[in-house]
């Protein structure tokens, strides 16, 4: 799943490849803002076929966090 | 052909905006929205047939001279359930619906609120709350799929305290056609408290504002005269509603103009909602806008037509210098990507790049930057359509004093204003109320600039503490503390906001650890304190908001310095 979520970022979001890892952090590495993390949010409950509620979307931090998150919905 | 901006009259009170819109654009579609499933829309005179319905159903339970509060998701009832409470004499508080449990249970607590409406996604918070919540008369939840109840059942749900917001619409609908007209006769007084607005999310540190009809009927005027809608306009509402810059320019304003307001149902659909309702215009704030043209140069990357954007670009500013506007056709693609129909952006909340709006208007869609703040319901200045000054956050709206206080030597000082449309006062806080409001009624916004020879007003920086981030939205440096402080292993904790690499605002703790604390966990070297450190506010983070989150901790290894009060000196910082 990591580089199925890695290929999405690099093409959706124009990011470098090498800065994409498990324990990068959306905000801080990745320097996604609100929406973007909203709309990359969307775009894995399409992906993955799973919901992923808005309130939730704050505790996904890192790459790991999300892996996890659709994991446990699937 | 030119289209012609609409002369609408001046309202005096909301009542009058409900009515007048009725009236000369009943038919119009007030609102389009999503539910179960499908788009719905409301017209104008639906709308304000409900607004009656529901004010005379308030009164009918007893809601009179007394605190509503609203909570939820952006919907047509949130609006309406606003404008019967005001209309009604009732004092409406908007509540921010990031609140915990225990947050909200004190706000309603603190404003005396007899009966909070909410959305659906509220019920189970509410399920949990109500038996703490003294004093509160009844709980009013908007439930959007059909109701089990019968009108029949009203006056058991009644004695329940629980009443569903339809069965209140159809009380209010058999009221009126019995000729009951306490509500439609009530008397508004412009000039009594109508709405609290809580400035942020603790109790503690937040400051209710207190605001009149007079005042925020000035603010929408002033919105009406410094904007360039149209009645055939289509916006999209994104942001939060309980903010008083999107109620008061995004909503109440396109009411007077007697436009379509299109609602997002979640910021995770924003994106795919620009396309699926095709808005005309938008209320923003920066971090909107710069996601937005960050994807029209993502976009031209990805389709290796950067070369030709840049061309276009150089091709316009050509064209210009002999007045010709080819934007229409140069930039149709970039229009495309935000619905096809987009014209005007207005944006506030938080300061803006002079790039991004060169860039907005290089690609033909206006944008203007303005200035605000809840105090002021909010409208201070509004950069003028078509005369705008990169750098400005605009000329002040008509009627409002301006002036520059204690100013320095380069010439910026506070900015501070008069008008109609400032605020009545901080509820139940004298104190903090005459630290800004002299008895002239001048108000001190907190916030340093200057005042340039044409009249246009620019930010340079900010005398309160409050940090505002790209969002708008903000953030209470000692509110994050208070949390932070929570944590064993934190000493002492300043929150203070740092630059990021592309212009964020990065929410920033500095910590000076509790090393007594350390030692006894087996904690000696300051790299692994450090580390513990962070891993505790990342997890402290998850229970936050994502605007409310730390995204960098920084360790001192010395006190902070104090006041003789024992505040630390964030100057000294």
């Amino acid at each position: 799943m990591f580089e199925q979520i890695k290929s999405l970022l690099v093409e959706e979001y124009e990011l470098d490849e090498s800065i994409i890892t498990p324990s990068a952090n959306f905000v801080k590495d990745l320097k996604l803002n609100s929406i973007e993390l909203a709309d990359l949010v969307v775009t894995c409950e399409e992906k993955f076929d799973i919901e992923i509620d808005e309130n939730d979307i704050h505790t996904l931090q890192t790459i790991s966090d999300l892996i996890e998150y659709v994991e446990a919905k699937k | 052909m030119k289209k012609i901006k609409p002369q609408r009259q001046h309202i005096c009170d909301l009542r009058e905006l409900v009515k007048n819109s009725a009236d000369n654009r009943g038919s119009n579609t007030l609102f389009k929205y999503k539910r179960n499933g499908n788009i719905q829309s409301i017209s104008y005179s639906d709308f304000a047939h409900q607004c009656d319905c529901l004010g005379s159903a308030f009164y009918d339970i007893g809601l009179k001279d007394c605190a509503i509060g609203v909570i939820g998701e952006t919907c047509p009832e949130w609006v309406m359930t606003y404008l019967a409470a005001v209309n009604g004499g009732n004092v409406i508080v908007p509540l921010d619906k990031e609140l915990n449990p225990k947050e909200l249970a004190e706000f309603i607590k603190l404003a005396n609120i007899k009966a909070v409406v909410y959305t659906q996604s509220y019920d189970e918070m509410f399920a949990d709350l109500f038996h703490s919540l003294d004093g509160i008369s009844y709980l009013i939840p908007i439930v959007t799929n059909e109701s089990k109840y019968s009108p029949d059942d009203f006056r058991a749900l009644e004695a329940d305290k629980r009443i569903e917001f339809s069965l209140l619409i159809e009380r209010g609908e058999k009221l009126l056609s019995e000729g009951y007209d306490e509500f439609l006769a009530h008397e508004i007084d412009r000039e009594k408290m109508s709405v609290i607005l809580f400035t942020s999310g603790t109790t503690g540190t937040s400051k209710g504002v207190m605001l009149s009809v007079k005042n925020v009927a000035t603010a929408v005027n002033n919105s009406y005269d410094t904007t360039e809608f149209y009645d055939d306009d289509v916006l999209l509402s994104v942001l939060p509603l309980h903010h008083t810059y999107e109620m008061t320019c995004g909503i109440l304003t396109a009411m007077l103009y007697g436009a379509t307001v299109c609602i997002n149902d979640s910021l995770k659909y924003v994106l795919r909602n620009i396309q699926l309702f095709k808005p005309t215009a938008m209320i923003l704030v920066p971090v909107f806008v710069k996601t937005m043209y960050k994807k029209i140069w993502d976009s031209a990357s990805k389709k290796k037509s950067v070369g030709k954007l840049n061309f276009a670009l150089s091709l316009q500013g050509v064209l210009s210098k002999v007045k010709i506007d080819a934007k229409k056709y140069l930039f149709s693609e970039i229009k495309n990507a935000f619905g096809g129909n987009l014209e005007r952006i207005i944006c506030g909340g938080a300061p803006l790049s002079a790039e991004l709006v060169k860039g907005f208007n290089d690609f033909g869609i206006s944008l203007s930057q303005g200035y605000g703040i809840t105090e002021c319901s909010p409208l201070i200045s509004v950069n003028p359509y078509k005369c705008e000054k990169y750098g400005s956050v605009g000329y002040p709206v008509p009627g409002l004093e301006v002036r520059i206080e204690d100013v320095d030597e380069n010439g910026n000082g506070e900015i501070v204003v008069r008008g109609d449309n400032v605020m009545l006062g901080y509820y139940n806080d004298t104190e903090a109320t005459k630290a800004v409001l002299s008895e002239d009624r001048w108000f001190k916004t907190g916030d340093l600039g200057y005042i340039d020879q044409d009249g246009y007003i620019y930010i340079t920086g900010r005398k309160k503490n409050v940090i505002v981030l790209n969002n708008g939205k903000n953030v209470f440096p000692e509110e994050i503390e208070e949390y932070l402080e929570k944590i064993d292993l934190v000493g002492e904790v300043a929150v203070v906001s740092r630059d990021g690499d592309d212009g964020e605002v990065v929410l920033t703790a500095i910590i000076y650890p509790n090393f007594d604390r350390a030692r006894e966990i087996g904690l000696e070297d300051i790299v692994k304190i450090s580390e513990e450190i962070k891993n505790r506010v990342q997890q402290n983070n998850k229970t936050l908001p994502t605007f409310k989150q730390v995204r960098n901790i920084e360790i001192r290894k010395t006190e902070f310095e104090k006041t003789t009060s024992k505040k630390i000196k964030r100057h000294k910082i």
